[in-house]
């Protein structure tokens, strides 16, 4: 009982481990650098490439290598955003809840492409890995990288992965995903909206779903039902496996 | 304006309490799902029960939906801490992401195609050339 509260307790106050000043200075620099990076991104019309969060770390991550900055020191400088995650992760469910007509009107068979793709991905993925031998660490990492980043970050620490690279992973996951879509759509001569948006939500997650947004309203809200249902059910069945 | 900033923030508290309760029961009750999942799963009953969203977690859900990549910036950053693993597998890593994904991308679009043609036929009602 009281480990739940203490937990509950270690999140805020990480909030307050580092100098007020250097905790407002990152805060501020971080942000400023956010409102760049989307700045950038809708100039580019939304280029996959350019998506403000891999804009972001880069240009984050050259900085503090270039000036020598603790690492450590300045992501817990930034709590307050890991903090953020966990109500934001919650929110899915609006979005889940909207698209629950459509599971309605078309049946459960509409869930068949998100459960085949959602076990397709991860397979290939840690089999590459595990061929390739690889750490068990890496292998199961690798498990979690088409769901959604907060989703698969704590699925990714349950299983014995490592948290931090699993976030590289899904996001270079759903670039690489968005990037390709145009070309792999023609390849396969996929024409159903909904097949598009399925496979792009249960495959590329958010990047994905952004992408099927750029094709259309229909083929978004499909992409965010593979999101959530793909994001949810891997959630549940790899700690079962693994942990 | 000044309501639905209120709302807003009315919203936002509830979902951080949603999200607060579920890492007290995902500790509490050693769950073996990842507590937002927990957290999701609540928020998604409450909706099923009350039948609608409230005006209030719709307006605090669409930014923080929207701004889910800022929220991620910490752990995108603390890669740095594992640049050495990244470098010692670099190939490995690519071939595993960008090879898979794609090979998954490919199977999806195609079976869901597959799967989803008659449905997506008989909500039409239009008769299709190819058949």
């Amino acid at each position: 009982m009281n480990s739940g509260l203490d937990n509950i307790n270690q999140l805020f106050i990480a909030l307050w481990a580092e100098p007020l000043l250097q905790t407002l200075g990152v805060l501020c620099i971080t942000l400023l650098v956010y409102i760049l990076a989307r700045r950038l991104y809708a100039f580019s019309k939304q280029n996959a490439l350019l998506n403000p969060l891999v804009t972001c770390t880069v240009i984050i991550c050259s900085a503090l290598y270039l000036l020598d900055f603790d690492v450590t020191q300045f992501t817990s400088s930034l709590s307050l955003l890991d903090l953020l995650l966990g109500p934001a992760t919650v929110a899915l469910a609006v979005p889940l809840y909207n698209q629950i007509p459509v599971i309605q009107r078309l049946g459960v068979r509409v869930l068949a492409p998100i459960i085949i793709a959602g076990t397709i991905a991860p397979i290939l993925g840690w089999g590459t890995m595990y061929l390739l031998d690889t750490s068990e660490t890496l292998q199961m990492t690798m498990l979690v990288k088409s769901i959604t980043t907060p989703l698969a970050m704590e699925t990714t620490a349950l299983i014995g992965g490592l948290p931090e690279l699993a976030a590289v992973f899904v996001i270079l996951t759903g670039i690489v995903g968005a990037t390709f879509a145009p070309w792999l759509i023609m390849l396969t001569n996929t024409r159903s909206e909904y097949a598009m948006g399925l496979a792009l939500g249960s495959v590329a997650h958010v990047v994905g779903t952004t992408k099927a947004l750029s094709i259309s309203e229909t083929c978004g809200a499909f992409a965010t039902l593979g999101l959530c249902i793909n994001g949810i059910a891997t959630a549940i069945v790899l700690p079962l496996l693994f942990a | 304006m000044m309501t639905t900033m209120l709302r807003g923030a009315f919203g936002f508290l509830v979902l951080t309490l949603i999200y607060l309760f579920a890492v007290f029961l995902f500790h509490a009750l050693s769950l073996p799902v990842p507590p937002a999942l927990v957290g999701i799963l609540i928020l998604l009953l409450v909706l099923l029960v009350i039948k609608k969203v409230p005006l209030s977690i719709t307006i605090a859900a669409r930014p923080l939906l929207a701004h889910m990549g800022l929220f991620l910036l910490p752990p995108m950053i603390s890669v740095l801490l594992f640049l050495d693993v990244f470098n010692q597998h670099a190939v490995v890593l690519l071939l595993a992401i960008v090879g898979s994904t794609l090979l998954s991308l490919v199977c999806a679009f195609f079976l869901s195609q597959k799967i989803l043609k008659r449905v997506e036929l008989r909500l039409k009602q239009v008769p299709d050339p190819d058949e």
